[in-house]
């Protein structure tokens, strides 16, 4: 396949504003996919989670023909790209697979702040792009307003700017040949020495991982000995091919291709997204340049309910690991919660997926603790301890100090909202550093946050005080010292150690106060009084107490009908289930995280 | 009561009868028990349920000649049923089955709808227990339950019981009704102390789906009283019944004395007895077997009428089912029997591991042979139950 030829691209887009429905059209326009085929759901979202949620979660990739004006036949490699601040590492492997991407701003709404970030990594890339506006089939497209958006954004001229209805099927063959016309054809040497990255990489319980990777250059065939360079783990290819609707197998492929890769290699974690795949005989001097390690932002204990299901919970972590390089996990135990796993995911948004997978796919029942960020004690003797976990954190006075990490965040929003946000930024300990304004409407403010203030119902807190018209993207930006104390939680005097927490000084009494609470509606009555405390170190900051329960019984027996009281009986049992029983006190399962429902 | 059927050298088996009569005067509010208030087919209904008692032996032969240890009359108001109706009944009973020497046979009557002759008839027929529902002895609460008699009513009947000749009779009470205070109800038990009969039923007022009272709470009409303020008034009747010489063998009954406690339920708390239903709704254990009536009377009729058994459902109870109703039968009355317990679940309860710390929390206690609550234990008794309801399978 001529390099002359072939087109690698992706499309960058925010939630909702089309990228699915135009990556169909797309597919249904080059014939890749025939419209019986289509079902109602789009094809490159093909996870469940994924499609109740909008999302992309997981990269795929797919090839079309297309005939183009000037009479030739090209390839079209179109990349996906997932869409959420947690996974900016993999937007950024796929983008560096591609030449081209096509920015896909809906009309009616706007450019967004993933939209602006997801489209400085392609800039950054050296990606050629593409601005669509969307939808713009709707009355209340504002194609001026928007266009100038993307003019200042991207330094373009308005004729650049393709309109688009990805529903209506306007301006796809205009899209089609833009692709040809204004994206380069991809550089690199067939002949060279062999390097390819990999962008994604999924496990298949039979095959292995299943690598997918753009060749940059060289020749790579079947049989042939390759190298992964972050590893130097030695495979040998045993499939090679084209991704279409499903993987169609070649001989060889060479530099410019997009494809994947079976090598029986048996863990995911050996085939890293930005990884360089070369060849083993003759190896490259050089990887791709942009690997990084992707590493855990948020940490959380995942327990089972019953004690007994702990070896189903590791193989089903083991499972999804397979899958998913980028989830962490270690034994660990709670005195509360028993044995467990203290997990590492990218941010929360994963978490809840790690968390929905095991639940639904593997039917397992789960008590997750309040999820927090890796924290740095420095000792007074300059060492580095790094504390994924509140309730190892050494006791207060046996260390010099604290260290958060810091995220770079980016928040746009219509200028009507940008007081409200900056109050609910100030509270979540933000340093401000500048506004710009996108247009006359909407304002681009970058702050600096402790990870830690975002991962707490941060997002939902944005959109709640912007009607929803915010939009948050953020990067890890540096560790700082902070004023942290550990907040801990005792029942009936004992401490749970599920539930301490690390807060700033400034907010610990206002939290325990809140979390004691917040756990007094959650934990049920016993037959003995409960008291719920809060305390940093010894001493005790905030108190409540669930009274006891002084009667727990239904009169009247029904006559002769033990069944129904058999069944009301077993209904409460299995109600009981969804309780962890620490010590002699049942605390539901949600009350480990109720530290997420403390509103302000 | 004359025995008709020739007690023979061999009696197969003991069981105990249940008869429900569906007919009421007028239905309150919290009830939720099958009964109407057309009583226009009654006698109809008093000739099916004859026929169902041959529909019975017809298909259980192994019935025929049981030894009836006890009789109940519930419903709905058995009350309302004239003596000769009774009497139908009762030859339809003798027909088939062998009656103890010291059988107890219980009929419950609404006080407003008895008179002295017709106690008196149904003593001669053989009811040597009567069961009051009285609820309360204040006129604005008896009102508001849309109960069809007054207080003074109520005590006639006791009184009216007693020259009839009968030596055990029960009150039926109800408490924490909305907004009452531990005045109201202590004048209720004053009152019904004061007549002395040998059993006192003493029951915390239940919201059961589908009664008025359900739709009044759902409409916010009236508000129940708090878990926190019915338990005072719980231990409140516990107390004052206890230290006025009742004892109490489940959670809502107290007798006067061992002897006097009602041998009928027990059969249903003892989790292993057998017991065989007649009427609409009624619900019976037999042969391991759960089944219960179809809840209405037209169907009722007609089913019978048609040959039938007028059943509505049934269940076989696994064993893990079975392990929970002889719990919490045993649990909520006289307690658990260990070996009985070993030999059918092959489990020694008394080894279980929340058996200590319950005993700790004075909840429960345990002998050689049984184990049971405490008066505070039966405040607790779900609770209880649920932390006993996973088998330990001990090694021994
Ligand atoms: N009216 C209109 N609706 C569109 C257009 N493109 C997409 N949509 C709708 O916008 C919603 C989000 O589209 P989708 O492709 O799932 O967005 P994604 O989240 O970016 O993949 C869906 O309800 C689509 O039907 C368009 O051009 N016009
Ligand atoms: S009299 Fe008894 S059975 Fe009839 S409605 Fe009232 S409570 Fe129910």
């Amino acid at each position: 396949m001529s390099l002359e030829y072939t087109r690698n691209f992706c499309i960058i887009a925010h939630i909702d504003h089309g990228k699915s429905t135009l990556a169909d059209k797309l597919l249904l326009e080059t014939h890749t996919i025939a419209a019986r085929e289509m079902n109602y759901n789009q094809v490159l979202d093909n996870m469940d989670i994924e499609q109740e949620r909008g999302i992309t979660i997981k990269l795929h990739a797919i090839m079309m023909k297309y005939q183009a004006s000037d009479g030739n036949e090209y390839t079209y490699n179109m990349v996906d790209t997932p869409g959420h601040v947690d996974f900016t590492y993999e937007v950024s492997r796929s983008l560096a697979a591609c030449e081209g991407a096509i920015l896909v701003v809906d009309a009616t709404q706007g450019v967004e702040a993933q939209t602006i970030t997801n489209l400085y990594l392609a800039i950054d890339a050296g990606l050629d792009i593409i601005p669509v506006l969307n939808k713009v089939d709707l009355q209340s497209a504002m194609i001026d307003d928007v266009s100038n958006q993307v003019i200042e954004l991207l330094g373009c001229k308005k004729e650049d700017i393709l309109l688009a209805s990805a529903k209506a099927g306007i301006g796809i063959s205009e899209l089609l040949e833009a692709i040809q016309t204004r994206i380069p054809a991809p550089k690199g040497d067939p002949n060279g020495t062999l390097r390819c990255l990999i962008f994604d990489s999924i496990f298949d319980s039979y095959r292995g991982s299943i690598v997918y990777m753009r060749v940059f250059d060289g020749t790579i065939s079947v049989g042939d000995e390759i190298l992964f360079m972050s590893n130097k783990t030695k495979y040998r290819v045993e499939e090679i091919g084209t991704l279409r609707l499903g993987r169609e197998s070649r001989k060889t492929l060479t530099a410019g291709d997009v494809g994947y890769l079976i090598a029986g290699v048996k863990n995911v974690k050996d085939t890293r997204v930005g990884d360089t795949i070369t060849s083993f005989r003759n190896p490259a001097t050089e990887p791709i340049s942009g690997f990084k390690e992707s590493k855990p932002m948020v940490f959380a204990g995942l327990y089972p309910q019953n004690a007994e299901a702990y070896t189903e919970l590791r193989d089903s972590l083991d499972k999804l690991s397979l899958n998913d390089s980028s989830l962490q996990f270690e034994p660990e135990t709670s005195i509360a919660l028993g044995f467990g796993f203290r997990c590492g995911f990218l941010g929360l948004l994963h978490m809840e997926i790690i968390q929905e997978r095991l639940e639904r796919e593997f039917n397992q029942s789960l008590v997750t603790t309040v999820p927090n960020v890796e924290y740095r004690v420095i000792t007074e003797t300059g060492e580095t301890i790094e504390v994924d976990n509140p309730s190892s954190m050494p006791a207060p006075g046996s260390f010099d100090y604290v260290e958060e990490p810091y995220v770079k965040a980016q928040i746009i929003t219509p200028s009507e909202y940008v007081g409200a946000i900056m109050k609910l930024a100030t509270e979540r300990r933000a340093i401000y550093k500048t506004t710009t304004y996108i247009d006359a409407t909407r304002a681009d403010i970058q702050y600096e946050f402790p990870l830690s203030e975002i991962i707490f119902d941060f997002y939902d807190k944005l959109k709640s005080v912007s009607r929803g018209y915010a939009s948050l993207d953020y990067e890890f930006l540096e560790y700082r010292q902070s004023d942290l104390v550990k907040l801990d939680i005792l029942l009936n005097g004992d401490p749970v150690d599920a539930f301490s927490t690390i807060v700033h000084r400034d907010k610990a009494f206002e939290w325990g106060k809140k979390l004691c609470t917040k756990l007094r509606e959650l934990i049920p009555r016993h037959m003995f009084e409960v008291a719920i405390q809060a305390a940093i170190g010894a001493k005790i900051i905030a108190r409540e107490s669930v009274r006891a329960m002084r009667k727990d019984v239904t009169a009247k027996c029904y006559g002769g009908d033990i069944s129904r009281k058999r069944k009301l009986l077993e209904k409460q049992k299995e109600g009981k289930k969804r309780m962890k029983q620490i010590g002699r006190i049942e605390v539901p399962q949600e009350a480990f995280l109720a530290i997420l429902q403390i509103g302000d | 009561m004359e025995p008709s059927l020739q007690s023979g050298a061999l009696i197969l088996r003991n069981v105990s009868l249940y008869f429900h009569i569906p007919f009421c005067e007028k239905k309150c509010i919290y009830c939720d028990f099958y009964s109407i208030e057309d009583q226009s087919s009654q006698s109809r209904f008093v000739d099916a349920i004859c026929a169902e008692v041959d529909l019975k032996i017809r298909a259980y032969p192994e019935l025929y000649g049981a030894n009836v240890e006890t009789i109940f009359f519930g419903g709905g108001t058995p009350s309302l049923l004239t003596p000769e109706e009774l009497g139908k009944i009762i030859s339809q009973i003798k027909k088939y089955f062998v009656i103890a020497d010291d059988y107890e046979f219980t009929l419950e009557c609404n006080p407003g709808t008895v008179s002295f002759e017709k106690l008196l008839a149904y003593r001669a027929l053989g009811v040597n227990r009567l069961s009051f529902g009285v609820q309360s002895f204040h006129e604005d609460e008896l009102l508001w339950l849309s109960r069809i008699h007054t207080a003074d009513e109520a005590r006639l009947a006791v009184a009216y019981a007693r020259e009839a000749g009968f030596d055990n009779v029960n009150i039926d009470l109800m408490f924490s009704l909305p907004n009452q205070t531990k005045e109201k109800l202590q004048y209720s038990i004053e009152q019904a102390l004061s007549l002395g009969t040998e059993h006192i039923s003493a029951y915390n007022l239940t919201v059961e789906e589908g009664t008025p009272l359900n739709r009044m709470v759902k409409l916010q009409q009236v508000h129940e009283l708090s878990v926190d303020d019915a338990s005072v008034l719980f231990e409140y009747a516990q107390t004052t019944l206890i230290g006025s010489g009742y004892f109490q063998y489940e959670i809502s009954n107290y007798a006067r004395s061992a002897e006097l406690k009602c041998k009928h339920n027990l059969v249903y708390w003892d989790g292993y007895k057998e017991y065989v239903s007649f009427g609409p709704s009624a619900h019976e254990f037999f042969n391991g077997e759960r089944s219960w009536n179809i809840s209405s009377l037209d169907s009722y009729l007609d089913r019978v009428h048609s040959g039938k058994l007028p059943r509505n459902n049934s269940e076989h109870p696994n064993e893990s089912e079975r392990r929970t109703e002889v719990l919490f039968c045993g649990l909520r009355s006289t307690g658990v029997d260990r070996n009985q317990f070993l030999n059918n679940f092959g489990e020694e309860l008394g080894l279980h591991s929340e058996i200590k710390p319950l005993i700790a929390e004075g909840l429960l206690k345990v002998d050689a042979d049984v184990i049971k609550l405490t008066s505070k234990g039966y405040r607790f008794c779900d609770a209880i139950v649920i932390r006993l309801m996973t088998p330990e399978l001990i090694s021994l």
